[in-house]
């Protein structure tokens, strides 16, 4: 089965570089400082920054993976190579329900952030609809939409990332000393945790057919990765020196009551603005794990796009009412970063020596 | 085309729906400064301040004041509601006063709502009042300023020179924080006026009963920030003084050895200018430099008592502990706790007078 998206659905390699932070960058930056810190204190930010790399190698991973067979440009395609239809296709089905848990993530936890920041008596059950009806929308635009959507969430998001000046009056970098105080057990479980913040790069996998000039996106795509490694190093070094790590502790959105510091003489409380204009991030990553879930879907079950999809919002919609309180939003969020560990750090890196395997023999063969 | 018409439309009657609780200006009041007391019994009493849009195009906000006893502050505020016409909002606070005696029990359990509302921003101040929190809370609606409040204006002008920067965040840091114990504003009230007594000093949570004097703040402010303002007045004898301005000062903590035998060393240095001054001619180089060295030597002497002061009742609102922590590998925290009130400090300070005004 050959993939060859039309040249008008195609996009530049160019726009990779959007796509990656577009993905990688979620809702996980609103609070992630405070799981990493409880295991690597004030050497937080050097797990930020190993897992950050470490990620550009799982990505150029990925690069090799799709360009090694002829025709296999994406997932789909390289398990029915490497497994056959069957097996194949089950580890297709894992994957698309990957992508489903992704979307059901973001969602989730941005409308928790709704409720608490904003609006406690919020009809969650409307505003889901709301956003998965704009979902259904954008995707069934296209990735070319789905892709500009990306930069336009992007371009609106980034004055946030100034905010980072406010905190800096109270700063006490000292807080970031004795460097390396912490063993390499603990700054690699700290790595460990950091992964579900950078899920997201995987998504190559499925959209590389859609790229223009394949070849050249490798380079874009790992700038990208890395716009997203500096964008959480700087969070996470505010914060070491915002907060007391004792006290960074007990707060659930490091980022989020960072905000609140902010002081503008026409604004009061800035994280309104704040988490209002964060949907501008968090819908793009909706968009993309809708989308990659569907195409995957279309590409296994050979169904519309349009019906999967409208099959796959139904199911966030599901999930979504059933993950109603705290507790067990937080329980999900731990086991789908479990997953998404597994799956990024184990299932990637074997997948990839399987193939090598596999290339090799059939390589003696003919 | 027409679906999507519909669908947009179908969102717009959604969104209608979201049950959002609507708060209008004029129909809520907008809490401003509120004081807790200790009530007995386990209880609080809870003071609120509220500005009371009054009807006009120019007027000028009322304000008025409300009490309530209740076991926890949410519940206070309930029963505050009780009384007024329309619900009081805590969005705009901007001052928390605790009494005494309350604070003395222990605050934690009185700023944890404030930690955990995300309608309270993180640029509140907190403040203990010499007496009761009521006192001062009452105070306040008689003052002309409005909307602006009184108290908190006090504070702000304060920290500037001899009040350390405290506001929510500051507290929760170092009240949170191992190694550092916080301060906050000691107030009170003199005939009808609303004055800063000084600085109280807290281990952890809990007032411990004893406060930097007024005057002395700057001192305190000197070992604990750098800052650019605020002058002090160094007696010679009897009638005879000189008021020393501070024009910019810089600290600088020198532990070492932590884990084992601590040494602490706090680098003062101060540049001055000299504004006033009685029975000196400041025309002659000697007497400047003599003024210098006596300076130093007075000021010095201060800052060590109140070093050994803090160390007399095991508090470290100079965050001794945290500089320590940052600076030795595998901190050992109870070492340090332990040994902290016999830590041998020693604060050094050198002052430069740069100006002596604009007359010979």
């Amino acid at each position: 089965m050959e993939v060859k998206p039309n040249e008008t659905k195609q996009i530049s390699p160019f726009f990779v570089f959007f796509l990656m932070p577009g993905m990688q960058i979620g809702v996980g930056i609103l609070g992630f400082e405070r799981i990493i810190a409880k295991e690597a204190g004030q050497d937080a930010w050097i797990s930020v920054l190993i897992s950050g790399l470490i990620i550009n190698v799982l990505l150029w991973m990925c690069f090799k993976l799709l360009g090694r067979g002829p025709q296999t440009l994406d997932l789909v395609a390289i398990h029915k190579d490497l497994f056959g239809k069957w097996v194949g296709n089950a580890f297709n089905i894992l994957f698309i329900l990957y992508f489903i848990m992704i979307s059901i993530i973001l969602i989730r936890t941005y409308l928790e952030v709704i409720q608490v920041w904003m609006f406690p008596g919020v009809n969650v059950l409307m505003l889901i609809t709301i956003i998965l009806i704009l979902v259904y929308n954008f995707v069934e635009g296209g990735f070319r939409v789905i892709t500009g959507f990306c930069i336009i969430g992007l371009i609106i998001a980034s004055p946030l990332f100034l905010l980072n000046y406010f905190p800096l009056k109270y700063a006490h970098f000292e807080n970031l000393g004795p460097l390396l105080d912490h063993s390499f057990l603990e700054i690699m479980k700290a790595c460990k945790k950091m992964t579900l913040n950078y899920l997201g790069f995987e998504l190559i996998l499925i959209y590389y057919p859609f790229i223009k000039n394949r070849e050249k996106s490798q380079k874009w795509a790992h700038l990208g990765a890395l716009f997203t490694m500096v964008i959480y190093v700087v969070s996470i070094l505010v914060s070491l020196a915002y907060y007391h790590q004792d006290q960074l502790k007990d707060v659930i959105w490091a980022t989020l009551t960072l905000w609140k510091i902010v002081d503008l003489p026409f604004i009061e409380r800035f994280e309104y603005i704040g988490i209002s204009v964060w949907l501008f991030m968090v819908l793009p990553n909706v968009c993309l794990g809708v989308w990659a879930a569907s195409r995957t879907a279309k590409r296994v079950f050979g169904f519309r796009q349009k019906k999967m999809m409208v099959l796959i919002l139904i199911i966030i919609l599901v999930f979504c009412i059933f993950l109603d309180n705290r507790y067990r939003i937080d329980k999900f969020n731990t086991v789908s970063s479990q997953i998404g560990f597994y799956i990024v750090y184990l299932y990637l890196p074997l997948l990839f020596i399987w193939q090598s395997i596999v290339y090799k023999v059939r390589g003696h063969k003919s | 085309m027409k679906i999507k018409l519909l669908l947009i439309t179908l969102a717009s009657f959604l969104m209608a729906a979201c049950g959002v609780e609507k708060q209008i200006l004029e129909d809520i009041l907008i809490a401003e400064v509120v004081g807790y007391d200790d009530a007995g019994d386990k209880k609080i009493k809870g003071t609120v301040v509220v500005s009371v849009p009054q009807p006009g195009e120019e007027a000028a906000l009322g304000k008025e004041v409300y009490e309530a006893d209740s076991h926890d502050i949410k519940a206070a505020r309930q029963q505050e509601n009780a009384k007024t016409p329309y619900p009081i909002v805590g969005g705009r606070l901007t001052v928390t006063l605790y009494g005494e005696e309350l604070a003395s029990k222990g605050l934690n359990d009185y700023v944890d709502t404030y930690r955990r509302d995300p309608m309270v921003g993180r640029d509140l101040y907190l403040a203990v009042v010499h007496g009761k929190a009521e006192d001062v809370v009452k105070m306040e609606p008689k003052l002309i300023k409005t909307p602006g409040v009184q108290v908190k204006e006090l504070i702000e002008q304060n920290i500037r020179t001899n009040l350390p920067n405290v506001d929510l965040h500051r507290y929760l840091y170092a009240c949170h924080g191992n190694g550092i114990d916080p301060v906050l504003p000691l107030l009170e009230t003199t005939g009808d006026q609303i004055r800063v007594r000084g600085i109280a000093l807290f281990k952890k949570d809990r007032y411990i009963g004893k406060y930097i004097p007024y005057e002395e703040g700057f001192l305190y402010k000197v070992l604990s920030e750098n800052f650019k303002l605020g002058s002090y007045e160094i007696k010679w004898k009897e009638n005879d003084f000189t008021d020393i301005n501070n024009v910019e000062s810089r600290v600088h903590y020198h532990i070492s050895n932590a884990n084992q035998d601590p040494k602490v060393r706090i680098e003062v240095k101060m540049k001055a200018s000299l504004l006033e001054v009685q029975g000196y001619d400041l025309g002659k180089e000697v007497d400047l430099n003599k003024i210098e060295a006596r300076a130093e030597r007075v000021i010095g002497k201060k800052l060590n008592e109140m070093v050994t002061m803090f160390q007399e009742n095991h508090i470290d609102p100079l965050a001794l502990g945290d500089h320590a922590k940052s600076k030795t590998r595998n901190f050992d925290q109870k070492h340090w706790e332990e040994t902290y009130p016999d830590i041998p400090i020693e604060v050094d300070l050198d002052i430069e007078m740069i100006q002596t005004g604009i007359a010979e």
